[in-house]
């Protein structure tokens, strides 16, 4: 009897999962295309943010690159600016790679003492000794001057009562 | 007894006199009365009203009048507030009268009026536009001006080349607002070409200032809007002046200011509802637009629910800045507007997500839907070459089928959707259905093959494609059996845009070869290409084995979406030896992988003769398609 229920249960469950319409599947994200190599940079260590640097702090990097497609040479190359130094480790590294392989290079820098500076990774690949395609990402650390700025627009409602920043 | 002789001799009288009248009338007998005339058939919709007059009565009241048609059994008046196109308002539906009156319009505003006439038929063609202004209330004072917003010049070298251009905001909400109190005096939109007009009989003298909002209603009467993610509109102002009789009160949005980004946004956006107003019979719907989003890349949402992860707000395009900047970026502006208008038109079943210009493995319904919207920039900047070049942003030398993606700095992305190789694409890369560069390169050929053409394209993206039930996820595929069932004359030359992708939905030389009887004969050791193209389509092959071994008989090289199902009979090709659908169990990622899809059957055969077919899967993902092509290997 209880199987039974069970059986009547499941069949009705599945009935009802077959009539679920299409369109009441989650919303998607319909994204802008990309090429198909893929390069990010974060500190190494989980849990440490641009919010938590400090000026003059030392924080390891890492930089990581994907190719969705065999790549006879990978270049992986981090550039600093603005007072970003280098404390130890690489940052370029060059090799084959093959599809879906990740790649990476890992240092330690020295945040500014002073102002605000940059890391821009940048991953090249070369694809059948013809081709480079090229994907970078930037990651700004230090502490931008304190100026207070007046700001740039107010908020106010329109005729309609919807909200709107007017510049 | 007197009176009831009389009574009698009256009755007779009457009845005599009226069979006198009866018989002078005429009729001949006492038949009943002949029936109502039947009503008159219309032979045809009715002739478009003439003599139709717009009045403004007052500052708040337009009549129009039209002379009657003798087949209409009703009018319909619409409504435009610009001359010759966009009668999307209706101002009344179905009336019997004459004359109505239109009490939704504000003075200095000039509309548009034409009246059709209908009959059990149908309706009939629009009638010859009239056109009236109400006046302004006597007393008030009037500003005009241009608004306009400084675009950033890109070309496929450098990005964004450091030149700039002013051009008109268009169909934008304008507010005139006293500064001192902040209420809106009056409001109302620029036209095409960002000319406003304001009146108001607020009093000489008092401090005022113009403001423009990031919402336009470019299709007449909804909106597109552009918002940051609190959500509120932008909107800039000029600077406060005093009212006086007449002004003219310029404002430009230079790029300076943080707010211009907006401007860009809105002014593509609004490009594509033109567009789209060429082709659609209806009117585009509301879409919202969200900028800056500061996580992940720029995307469209189709999900009216808000969510934490992508559509915090809602359906809308989700615009990204970051160091890839994308307000500037027209292409990924209508690369994005292209999938808003798919969702609204026609039907898009890809799964979403991210997704990469040279993979030709992917899943169909994701290659055809990013397919369209990287072909949607080249569509309308063709339209826009041709019709108001200036709004073009791209210098002249980039070509209008060059998308490009710029970030700051430099170029993120560029490919020549007309020529992708070899700059964007090698080899096969941007090659079969499976592949997004390579949908899209079919519809811009199509859009440039002359028998073919845009209109074509809209029929079947408008009209076929959201007819397909569930089993039929859209795809080229489908897109490509709309054509035909919609222009069978087109075949010739649509197999030539196709194939240039390398896409071939046709019969194979070894057709057919449905059955066992019709099966041709496969020698051992070598390999056949077949294609799997229409309804039920078994490909059915016979060979021959000499000594007992053990054989290997498997489809391979899986292209344009393919997906197999193979089985070996014994020698009367009626009993299943073993079947097999996917040769390995690994997950179909990427989701047309080929190998994941293709089929193996590996047995000891006896000495004899075996058929073998091989079918689309009917387990197949739906990643994967109905069609498409395969290698046939059978080998000891």
């Amino acid at each position: 009897m209880n199987y039974r229920r069970i059986s009547v249960l499941m069949l009705l469950a599945m009935l009802c999962l077959a009539t679920i319409p299409y369109s009441a599947a989650a919303a998607k994200a319909s994204k802008k295309p990309m090429l198909p190599v893929t390069v990010t940079i974060g500190p190494t260590m989980p849990g440490v943010g641009e919010d938590t640097l400090q000026p003059g702090e030392v924080v390891a990097f890492t930089v990581k690159a994907t190719t969705l497609a065999d790549a006879s040479e990978m270049h992986l190359e981090a550039k600093l600016s603005g007072g970003v130094e280098l404390v130890s480790g690489t940052l370029e590294w060059a090799g084959p790679a093959g599809k879906g392989e990740e790649k990476q290079i890992s240092f330690t820098v020295r945040v500014p003492l002073k102002g605000q500076g940059s890391i821009k990774a940048t991953a090249t690949i070369l694809r059948e000794g013809k081709r480079t395609v090229k994907s970078t990402a930037q990651y700004v650390l230090g502490k931008g001057e304190r100026v207070k700025k007046k700001p740039e627009y107010q908020q106010k409602k329109d005729s309609k009562g919807r909200d709107i920043v007017e510049y | 007894m007197q009176r009831p002789i009389h009574r009698l001799g009256i009755l007779v009288i009457i009845l005599f006199a009226a069979l006198i009248l009866t018989n002078c009338s005429g009729s001949g007998d006492s038949a009943p009365p002949p029936p109502p005339p039947p009503p008159i058939t219309p032979t045809g919709v009715p002739y478009p009203p003439a003599s139709v007059i717009a009045t403004a009565i007052s500052d708040t009241q337009i009549n129009i009048g039209w002379s009657s048609v003798s087949d209409a059994t009703s009018y319909n008046v619409y409504r435009s507030e610009q001359t010759g196109t966009a009668y999307t308002y209706t101002v009344v539906s179905g009336t019997t009268a004459t004359i109505v009156s239109d009490t939704t319009v504000t003075s200095g505003t000039t509309y548009y009026y034409v009246v059709s006439g209908t009959n059990s038929l149908g309706e009939g063609p629009l009638s010859a536009e009239v056109g009236s202004t109400p006046a302004l209330p006597s007393g008030t004072l009037t500003i005009t001006g241009t608004i306009k917003y400084e675009d950033k010049e890109y070309d496929q070298s450098v990005g964004h080349t450091g030149n700039t251009s002013l051009k008109a905001v268009r169909f934008a909400e304008v507010e005139l607002v006293n500064a001192s109190s902040l209420t809106t005096l009056w409001s109302t939109r620029t036209n095409s070409n960002g000319v406003y007009s304001i009146s108001t009989s607020t009093n000489t003298g008092t401090t005022v200032y113009v403001r423009v909002l990031s919402s336009a209603a470019p299709a007449g009467v909804n909106t597109v809007s552009v918002m940051n993610l609190s959500p509120a509109l932008y909107a800039v102002k000029t600077a406060d002046f005093s009212l006086k009789g007449e002004t003219t009160v310029n404002l430009t949005i230079a790029t300076t200011n943080t707010a211009d980004g907006a401007f860009n946004i809105l002014d593509v956006l609004t490009s594509g509802y033109k567009f789209v107003e060429t082709y659609a019979a209806m009117s585009t719907p509301v879409l919202n637009a969200y900028w800056p989003r500061t996580i992940g890349l720029t995307y469209y949402c189709d999900g009216p629910v808000p969510d934490s992860a992508y559509c915090i707000r809602g359906e809308g395009i989700y615009i990204n800045k970051t160091f890839d900047t994308d307000e500037f970026d027209d292409d990924v502006l209508w690369h994005e507007f292209g999938h808003f208008i798919a969702s609204k038109y026609s039907k898009d079943d890809s799964p979403g997500g991210v997704h990469y210009l040279d993979d030709n493995t992917q899943d169909l319904r994701l290659s055809w839907s990013e397919g369209w919207g990287n072909f949607f920039p080249t569509a309308v900047k063709f339209w826009l070459n041709t019709t108001a070049p200036e709004l073009l942003s791209a210098d002249p030398v980039t070509p209008l089928s060059q998308y490009v993606d710029t970030e700051t700095g430099g170029i993120l992305l560029t490919v020549n959707i007309g020529a992708p190789e070899p700059d964007t694409c090698i080899s096969d890369n941007c090659k079969y259905a499976t592949n997004e560069i390579s949908n899209a390169n079919v519809l811009w050929n199509a859009m440039n093959t002359p028998v073919l053409g845009m209109d074509k394209i809209w029929e079947v993206f408008d009209n076929y494609l959201p007819t397909l039930g569930l089993s039929y996820p859209v795809s080229i595929e489908n897109f490509w059996d709309g054509w035909l069932a919609s222009y069978p004359t087109d075949s010739m030359a649509l197999h030539t845009v196709f194939n240039g992708r390398l896409i071939d939905y046709s019969a194979d030389v070894y057709e057919t070869d449905n059955t066992p009887v019709t099966a041709q004969s496969f020698t051992v050791g070598w390999g056949q290409q077949h294609r799997i193209y229409g309804n039920g389509d078994i490909d059915y092959v016979r060979f021959t084995v000499p000594t007992t071994t053990t054989y290997t008989i498997r489809t391979s090289n899986l292209l344009n979406g393919a997906d197999t199902y193979l089985t070996l009979f014994d020698n009367t090709g009626l009993n299943v030896i073993y079947m097999n659908d996917n040769a390995t169990s690994q997950p179909p990622l990427p989701p047309n992988n080929t190998t994941a899809l293709s089929s193996r059957i590996v047995w000891s055969l006896e000495p004899g003769d075996y058929y073998v077919s091989v079918k689309s899967s009917p387990d197949k993902p739906a990643s994967a398609g109905r069609y498409g092509s395969y290698t046939l290997t059978i080998s000891p």
